[in-house]
């Protein structure tokens, strides 16, 4: 194990690189994109955002491999060992690992990396735990519908929400209850349970958790349009269900409503922070492009990108190791 | 006034705390003989539970004979509002949580006068699509 150390720290240094570099790119590309990523379906929009929230941490890990790729295929026998070119060069070999790295400023930057991974898990850990015991709070203070499968929680406030993580419950408030019309009642509930079928907390969970390589205020941003696309995405949902596009907007205005009018003593409200005007102006206008094109296009892509990824996985390798010789110098 | 902030419970303390509100008090014997057998669990395990209820100051205990009688220190209405406001007030944190999701933003409120405009631009589109219809 020791033998790889060097190689390891400097696969840490490559990923970290490309990562970054990714993480810039998104940065230039996100805003130039976002107004064409707006006009798409909401659903397919969330899925977008969600690969866009991941990338730039996959896109690290794979090209560090692949950088690592003739290296490993020289070690299966299936590539001419090329260790004899590099003359004293740093190498991303296998076979004849690299020395470690002792210097001060490479082991700061491991300890930096490495207290900013512990931060971030932890901070995601702290959610989960957070998530789990408000959930586990809310079926206490709740109980089960006769009929329907959701749970009323005895609140003289407007609450709808649905919590968990794999398996999620509905919960609606007794007060929302009496105040909303059968109709407006439904529309509230094939939301929610729309949250469960699409399985937004893990969506959720898997893009807080593995967005870590942006730019935080690009991350910010992306999870927030994220956010808003899963919330329309549902909307959808309730209006096909309900076949009624405005029935899904009037109640979303209601229930904004209801909370004007009872002000909850609570601690950190904001106004107009809300998404409610860009969820109801979505639902009465109905502007989505819906064409099939852009998936065609999507992974058209990926597979160029991973074609010409492939075919120069050799040039790939020799400007990483350039690249790290310099850094490391 | 009790300390009870996040009184998470699970589900034998649930039982047992239903039981003893709606039994106003009773022995770890007679909490066993309702909650603990039908659920196959021995006397200590209700005991213990008993024990942790009370160490959450969830339940009061007075020394009858051997044994200890215990019930509840805490109303069910209370604890369940104490649940609920917990759970609010952590929703009205603006924070992210992956867990919960709610139909309306709870940390973000729109004004009444986007609202007004909202619902003249619904009603516009009910005319729009009445208009459609009749033609």
């Amino acid at each position: 194990m020791s033998d790889y150390l060097g190689l390891m720290q400097l696969a840490l240094f490559a990923s970290v690189g490309f990562a970054f570099l990714a993480a810039l790119i998104s940065r230039i590309v996100y805003p130039l994109a976002r107004k064409r990523l707006l006009q798409q379906a909401p659903a397919r929009r969330a899925n977008i955002l969600l690969i866009w929230l991941l990338a730039p941490a996959f896109i690290g890990l794979l090209l560090t491999l692949l950088s690592l790729m003739p290296s490993f295929l020289s070690l299966m026998g299936g590539y001419q060992d090329h260790c004899n070119v590099h003359d004293g060069h740093l190498h991303l070999c296998l076979i004849h690992p690299p020395l470690p790295l002792n210097n001060i400023t490479s082991w700061a930057f491991i300890t930096l990396l490495g207290v900013m991974a512990v931060v971030f898990a932890g901070t995601v850990i702290f959610g989960l735990v957070r998530g789990y015991k408000l959930n586990k709070g809310l079926m206490m203070a709740s109980r089960k519908h006769e009929k329907q499968d959701f749970r009323i929680v005895e609140w003289n406030g407007p609450l709808a929400l649905s919590a968990g993580l794999h398996r999620m419950s509905v919960f609606i408030s007794g007060q929302l209850m009496k105040n909303l019309t059968d109709k407006q009642l439904n529309v509230v509930l094939a939301h929610e349970r729309s949250h469960a079928e699409r399985k937004d907390a893990l969506r959720q969970l898997f893009a807080h958790a593995l967005s870590f390589a942006h730019i935080p205020w690009v991350r910010r941003s992306l999870l927030a349009d994220m956010n808003l696309a899963c919330e329309q995405a549902c909307d959808e949902a309730a209006a096909r269900i309900m076949g009624d596009r405005l029935l899904v907007a009037d109640t979303i205005v209601s229930i904004e409503r209801m909370y004007i009018q009872k002000p909850l003593s609570l601690s950190a409200l904001s106004i107009s922070g809300s998404d409610i005007t860009a969820r109801v102006e979505s639902l009465v206008h109905d502007q989505h492009a819906d064409s099939p094109s852009w998936r065609r296009y999507l992974i058209l892509t990926g597979i160029l990108l991973l074609i010409a990824t492939f075919a120069s996985v050799g040039e790939l390798h020799h400007h990483t190791e350039s690249i790290l010789g310099f850094l490391t110098r | 006034m009790l300390s009870v902030k996040r009184p998470y419970l699970g589900e034998l303390e649930t039982a047992v705390m239903e039981h003893l509100w709606h039994c106003d008090s009773g022995d770890a014997k007679s909490v066993h003989h309702k909650v603990g057998i039908k659920r196959e669990i021995s006397l200590n395990t209700i005991q213990s539970t008993l024990e942790r209820l009370f160490r959450k100051k969830l339940l009061g205990r007075q020394k009858v004979g051997h044994a200890y009688v215990y019930s509840a220190a805490i109303q069910r209405g209370e604890l369940m509002s104490r649940l609920i406001n917990d759970v609010v007030n952590t929703l009205s944190d603006g924070k992210s949580d992956y867990m919960l999701s709610a139909f309306v933003d709870f940390a973000a409120r729109s004004d009444e006068l986007s609202l007004d405009k909202l619902e003249q631009l619904i009603a516009e589109r009910r005319a729009e699509n009445s208009r459609d219809e009749e033609t």
